[in-house]
């Protein structure tokens, strides 16, 4: 003769089997389709306009006009990235971040060409693009020589 | 009937999954720069990812390829493709900005307009 009790843990183990099955095929049901790569994004970038304006802005004697465009000139110095914005040093991307954004304020959108010297690396140059951009500039430009 | 849906079914989520798998990009794993003012991805554009990795060398589709090389790739990009040409580029944060210039210029020169940099989001502080 059964107990109750008895009874009750029969079926309890007769019912653990199919579910561990379908536990187990929800394991692997989210362990494949989550990723475990951190996600990309893109930055639009740079190239936007033709490469004849874009590839001149490097010489340094070209007088430029107030607003006509802003260049950013990035470079290193003693091992230290260096922001040098209308002929003077910008402390860091954070100045250079206010004073474009004071500059859009007056309602003017110049292009912004971020000219990064050939040791300057990206994450740097990124930063920098991405400070113009964050400041509201619609056109940030890179700049590259016309010849290598 | 009840093992023969167990099956049925596992085959149809198998074969869902890999097919989603299979669709995911294989990329370089790289230290990409990071960005706070990114656009969303879209998903229905397909730009040609171009990597530049840790040794400053420029990779399209798991091949080295050399910066005289690239114009040629973006002349056929164009034929492909026409006006939606659109490149990707995957760089390394630490590359110099003289290893990824000639991309820039190339891409530039060959009238490919639409390029993008990857990146990464600012984490948050």
């Amino acid at each position: 003769m059964k107990t109750p009790f008895a009874d009750r843990r029969d079926r309890m183990e007769l019912s653990m089997t199919p579910m561990i099955d379908v536990v187990f095929l929800l394991l692997v049901f989210f362990v494949w389709t989550s990723s475990f790569e951190i996600p990309e994004f893109d930055l639009p970038s740079a190239i936007a306009q033709p490469p004849d304006g874009r590839s001149e802005i490097q010489s340094e004697a070209e007088s430029v006009e107030p607003f006509d465009e802003i260049v950013v000139r990035l470079m290193i110095r003693d091992a230290t990235p260096m922001i040098e914005f209308n002929g003077e040093f910008v402390a860091d991307v954070r100045v250079l971040k206010s004073t474009l954004q004071a500059i859009i304020a007056i309602g003017v959108q110049p292009p912004v060409i971020i000219d990064p010297d050939d040791e300057v690396t990206m994450n740097f140059a990124v930063k920098v693009y991405d400070a113009a951009r964050a400041a509201g500039a619609d056109r940030v430009l890179f700049a590259a020589d016309s010849v290598p | 009937m009840t093992p023969m849906i167990d099956v049925v079914f596992l085959l149809i989520i198998f074969f869902l999954v890999s097919s989603h798998l299979a669709r995911q990009e294989n990329h370089l794993p790289l230290d990409l720069p990071v960005a706070s003012s990114f656009d969303p991805v879209n998903p229905e554009k397909a730009p040609l990812t171009i990597s530049v990795d840790t040794k400053a060398q420029i990779l399209i589709a798991g091949n080295v390829v050399a910066d005289s090389g690239l114009s040629l790739i973006f002349a056929d990009l164009l034929d492909r493709t026409g006006e939606d040409a659109a490149i990707r580029i995957r760089c390394e944060g630490n590359v110099q900005y003289r290893f990824v210039e000639p991309i820039l210029r190339e891409a530039a020169l060959s009238g490919v307009t639409d390029a993008a940099i990857a990146v990464r989001e600012e984490p948050a502080l």
